[in-house]
């Protein structure tokens, strides 16, 4: 039997013995040799390990030219020695490889990797290699001796003066540029890789860890999260491989700068666990709360460079030279001071979704800051993006209006298109009619979307023509240029009946001018949600059929106005625009300031608005161009003011507002309860504004109010309140009834508070905590019937990275939780019992319905302190 | 040249903790890799690793007087039984763990490339341990891990010494084929 032939063999083999082995038992024989050799080498002894005990380690044999006085300490993969040359009568360090390590394979390549990096690296601040060779089977290289002892000794001896700190960390800083500009990324910068000579030169040392940017070599690549937590960046913590380079380097020269200056690392020095929990989590405290002596341009620049994310730092380190020696200079500094717009960052981080465009208010805010610098077409641009994406949509239209002004031909069209959609966000009709027409000269197929309507008005009230048609030559009509932009409006869902009507009607004279194509007919006009083809009188009896839909209603009667407007009709037309206008105002009286809910909160959804206020102000206009002597409909409106809370960045409040006149039977949309109250369903959402209010325009007439905060209407799913956070409200001050008439009503404030965030933990961020005696406790939320507690282990590797691993979730109904109440099979999955073990917690809030209202505003992160028994 | 762990043995045994500390430290990462290889992929999860090694700790603190130091690997095979008598002991039940919090010493691995090193090579080896049947990884560990003989290990097992060998040298051949 082939196995015990199989064991015999090994047998012989583990005894040491060279068995021959046969032809057909030899993949099998290979196999386990490579196998129990594995173990044997996972399991082997680490011989030279401790240093301490094995002092006696015989020293490598050199060659006799060089003879060794004393070992100097030992690096990364090596030990150093301090080493007389004799032929030259000098002191030189010679690093070898670390003796019985396998001095083959990727270890050995590493080390002439390093031996070669420093060759390559001639600087003054850096060591030079002299020589590489084999001594035996031990590698090792000589270089400069450096008489002198680390940073890391000095810091602990004394504290240094600003003036002092800067001349030593100018000249690593120095190195480090230089390094770079061989492409040479140091890695694991700190303090102990500084040496200082007693002439006070610094050296950078231990390219042990280095990584060659200009080779793509593999080498390291499992080593990259490998570095010094105290001075890692995030991006090495997370090991982020493909983050990590030049802005990696900078942060550790800001952190070891930061210790310079402070005597202290950034995120401390104890358990590395918690250096990296607050390396990730949290912001380093700013360095003139531990020094005012510290200047503070110098607490921006080093602050800047400790900046989380890498494209937040000094994008190189001689930018970080650069920004230092202004400091010194007395010249402003470039970085800035980590004030909104970091901590409007931060928040954003954490609450993406509550907060989409304060990120990219604060990505605006900064690019803005390199526009000091002198902004181009396309940092305009990208900047006017930015603010767009935030929702700040007038101040992105001044930015592609400044790009507009210095671009040229060939960009106009892309920054026009912006300026367009940027208008019609705002709901300025008139400037995005504007940039369509200004569009429409540089690309006459634009296409414009809803705006194709009133473009090809303006054209024809502006007498546009186009006489060389850019990149292509010829000539374009003020009628054939109208003519394009309605049929291209025809041809897509765009705008109401009405506007349909009537752009058709433009169209069929137009084409009549011109001696084309015959009218269309009414179907071909109306996109297909809307009617068939039916009299105005018929129309008008659909548009009141009790229990319709309001929009269809009101469609109806509009195609039966427009229908009579087309015949010549006009007073017909008025009366049924007229009966359009009460149909849906009975029911819909907002015709400005909401939009379409939740939906735009998304990020990169574009805002978009409900249908009815459109057709709304659409109807209020038809009204007036056919009888100018009837009252402006449409000019007063609520303003909804918040108190009590200041709004910031992080903080979205948006008002949901129904309206309804209560002696309509039956406004025809669906009904929601607030509050214990039925009443109508939501008409629409008002975000308020960072001045604290709201404006929501309401056509003129009486109505009840109802207000509420965040969507909890049924497009929402559950995510849908997020956008107000933690927030209180008491609505008890607004009148039940308001009435409009032309003007703006201010209504009382509604009252706002900010519900205590998350008690029970130490405030500081890693909370420390005894799982036995801890409850996590919160504020009771309002309205909140029960809690959703979600608990994570979080788990340090040996990489020092921060992970979420296993999460609990409990439902509780008092806001507090006993971490001992879990089930034990679960908080022992969590593995959340023991000392040592770091986990991290968030609540969140829902209603008696399990609507979700809320959420606490951050993960907080603990320790457990006390260790505990199980059961 | 003189073993580390032989000296630290010695230190250790006339009474230094600071020796033992480190002895242990220096055997933290393949404690870990016998502990979690024991467990097998379901049982564990390393913070329940970790636990054990904390049991351990004191286990072996206290029964270290009957440790005798014979050769390299010796001081590995010792802890490794221990471990594994505690986890007979509890049933592999670790909820029912009463635990003392322990502060361990910190693994002593060298400098950040050996340790680079190790680790890798490590984790290869608990994966391919993994892959194996649960008869496989058993064998493994009691003849390598806890260095028992194959008449020990039969004894254990419930099966000949020659059962034993026979699965030892299939156990290899697959650990060597999923390295």
């Amino acid at each position: 039997m082939s196995d015990s032939e199989l064991d015999q063999l090994l047998e012989v083999h583990l005894a040491g013995g060279q068995p021959s082995v046969p032809d057909h038992l030899r993949p099998d024989f290979d196999r386990a040799v490579a196998g129990y050799a594995a173990l044997q080498r996972a399991l082997g002894e680490t011989v030279t390990t401790a240093a301490e005990a094995v002092a006696d380690r015989p020293p490598p044999e050199l060659p006799a030219d060089y003879e060794i006085v004393r070992e100097l300490g030992r690096g990364g993969m090596g030990i150093v020695y301090l080493v007389r040359q004799k032929s030259l009568g000098r002191m030189v360090a010679v690093k070898v490889l670390r003796p019985g390590e396998a001095t083959f394979g990727r270890m050995l390549q590493r080390f002439l990797e390093e031996a070669r990096h420093l060759a390559r690296l001639r600087h003054p601040n850096i060591v030079s290699v002299h020589e590489v060779g084999r001594a035996g089977d031990e590698p090792y290289f000589t270089m400069d001796y450096v008489e002198g002892e680390p940073l890391s000794a000095l810091l602990a001896r004394e504290r240094l003066s600003p003036t002092q700190a800067l001349a030593l960390w100018k000249q690593a800083a120095e190195a480090v540029l230089h390094a770079h500009a061989q492409g040479i990324i140091h890695r694991d910068l700190k303090p102990g890789n500084v040496l200082i000579d007693a002439q006070g030169r610094a050296y950078v040392t231990d390219f042990g860890l280095a990584r060659d940017m200009t080779q793509s070599s593999q080498i390291t690549r499992t080593g990259e999260v490998m570095g010094t937590p105290a001075y890692m960046a995030p991006e090495q913590a997370l090991g982020q491989i493909d983050q990590i380079g030049e802005a990696t380097d900078v942060h550790a020269l800001g952190a070891v700068l930061y210790e310079m200056l402070t005597g202290d690392a950034p995120y401390g020095k104890d358990a590395p666990a918690n250096v990296l929990i607050r390396l990730l989590k949290e912001e380093p405290q700013p360095l003139r709360r531990i020094d005012k002596r510290i200047p503070v341009e110098l607490e921006t620049i080093c602050l800047k460079a400790l900046a989380k994310v890498p494209s937040r730092r000094y994008a190189t380190v001689r930018a970080f030279l650069e920004d230092v020696h202004r400091f010194e200079s007395g010249t402003p500094v470039l970085a800035r001071r980590p004030g909104i717009v970091q901590r409007a960052q931060r928040v954003a981080r954490q609450h993406w979704k509550t907060a989409t465009w304060v990120t990219a208010t604060a990505a605006v805010m900064l690019a803005l800051t390199s526009l000091a610098v002198g902004p181009g077409v396309q940092d305009l641009l990208v900047a006017g993006d930015e603010r767009h994406a935030g929702g700040e949509h007038s101040k992105a239209v001044g930015l592609y209006r400044r790009a507009l002004q210095r671009a040229f031909n060939t960009d106009r069209v892309r920054i026009l298109e912006r300026l367009l959609r940027c208008s019609q966000e705002m709901g300025d009709r008139e400037a995005a009619v504007d940039a369509g027409v200004e569009l429409l000269q540089w690309d006459p197929e634009a296409w414009l979307g809803e705006y194709d309507y009133p473009v090809a008005q303006a054209v024809l009230e502006r007498k546009i023509s186009i006489a060389d048609v850019p990149f292509r030559g010829g000539t374009l009509s003020t009628a054939e240029l109208a003519i394009n932009r309605l049929d291209a409006f025809l041809r897509h869902p765009h705008g109401t009946a009405g506007e349909r009507l009537e752009a058709a009607d433009l169209l069929a004279r137009l084409r009549q001018s011109l001696g084309k194509e015959p009218q269309q007919s009414l179907a071909e006009i109306l996109p297909k949600w809307t009617l068939p083809n039916q009299s105005p009188e018929d129309l008008l009896t659909a548009a009141d059929e009790p229990g319709a839909p309001v929009l269809k209603r009101t469609e109806a009667a509009y195609a039966a106005g427009a229908i009579r407007k087309r015949a010549g009709d006009r007073t017909g037309a008025l009366a049924a625009y007229r009966r359009a206008f009460d149909i849906l105002q009975a029911a819909y009286p907002i015709y400005a300031g909401t939009n379409g809910g939740i939906e735009s909160f998304r990020p990169h959804s574009l805002q978009w608005e409900l249908k009815e206020p459109k057709l709304l102000r659409h109807l209020a206009r038809a009204i007036h161009r056919l009888d100018s002597t009837s009252p402006e409909l449409l000019r007063g409106g609520l303003r909804f003011r918040i108190a009590g809370v200041d709004l910031s960045p992080d903080l979205g409040i948006k008002l949901s507002v129904s309206l309804w006149n209560p002696e309509e039977p039956d406004p025809g949309r669906g009904h929601r309860t607030i509050r214990g109250q039925t009443i109508p369903e939501v008409l629409g959402e008002a975000p308020v504004q960072l001045d604290q209010t709201a404006w929501v325009g309401v056509a003129d007439g009486r109505y009840r109010l109802m207000v509420d905060t965040g969507s909890r209407s049924s497009q929402g799913s559950g995510q849908a309140g997020r956008q107000y956070n933690m927030l209180e409200f008491d609505f008890s001050d607004l009148p039940e009834m308001v009435e409009i008439r032309g003007h703006t009503v201010e209504l009382p404030a509604i009252r706002a508070k900010l519900v205590e965030v998350l008690e029970g933990l130490n405030p500081a961020e890693n909370g420390s905590i005894d799982p036995q005696r801890t409850v996590f406790q919160w504020d009771a939320f309002p309205l909140a019937e029960s809690y959703r507690v979600t608990l994570w282990r979080t788990v340090l590797t040996e990489g020092g990275g921060v992970y979420f691993k296993e999460s609990h979730t409990a439902t509780v109904s008092l806001p507090q939780l006993r971490l001992a109440d879990l089930p034990g099979e679960e908080a022992h999955k969590l593995g959340l019992l023991h000392r040592g073990s770091t986990g991290a917690w968030s609540v969140e809030a829902f209603d008696g319905e399990g609507r979700w209202l809320a959420r606490s505003r951050a993960q907080r992160a603990f320790v457990v302190s006390d260790g505990s028994q199980a059961r | 040249m003189e073993s580390v762990t032989k000296i630290l043995c010695e230190q250790a045994q006339a009474g230094s903790r600071e020796a033992y500390d480190r002895l242990f430290a220096l055997h933290t990462d393949r404690a870990l890799l016998f502990i979690r290889s024991r467990l097998g992929p379901k049982l564990r999860t390393s913070l329940e690793s970790r636990d054990v090694l904390q049991d351990a700790y004191l286990a072996a603190h206290q029964g270290f007087g009957d440790f005798t130091y014979t050769d390299d690997g010796a001081f590995l095979r010792w802890l490794c039984r221990i471990i594994d008598h505690r986890l007979c002991d509890l049933g592999n039940h670790f909820a029912a763990l009463k635990r003392q919090p322990v502060e361990l010493p910190r693994a002593d691995i060298s400098g950040p490339l050996t340790q680079l090193d190790r680790v890798e090579h490590q984790e290869r080896v608990a994966r391919a341990l993994d892959t194996l049947s649960e008869d496989h990884r058993q064998v493994l560990l009691l003849r390598f891990f806890q260095g028992l003989s194959a008449e020990e290990a039969g004894q254990l097992l419930q099966r000949s010494p020659g059962a034993v060998r026979n699965l030892t040298a299939r156990a290899l051949v697959e650990l060597g084929k999923n390295l």
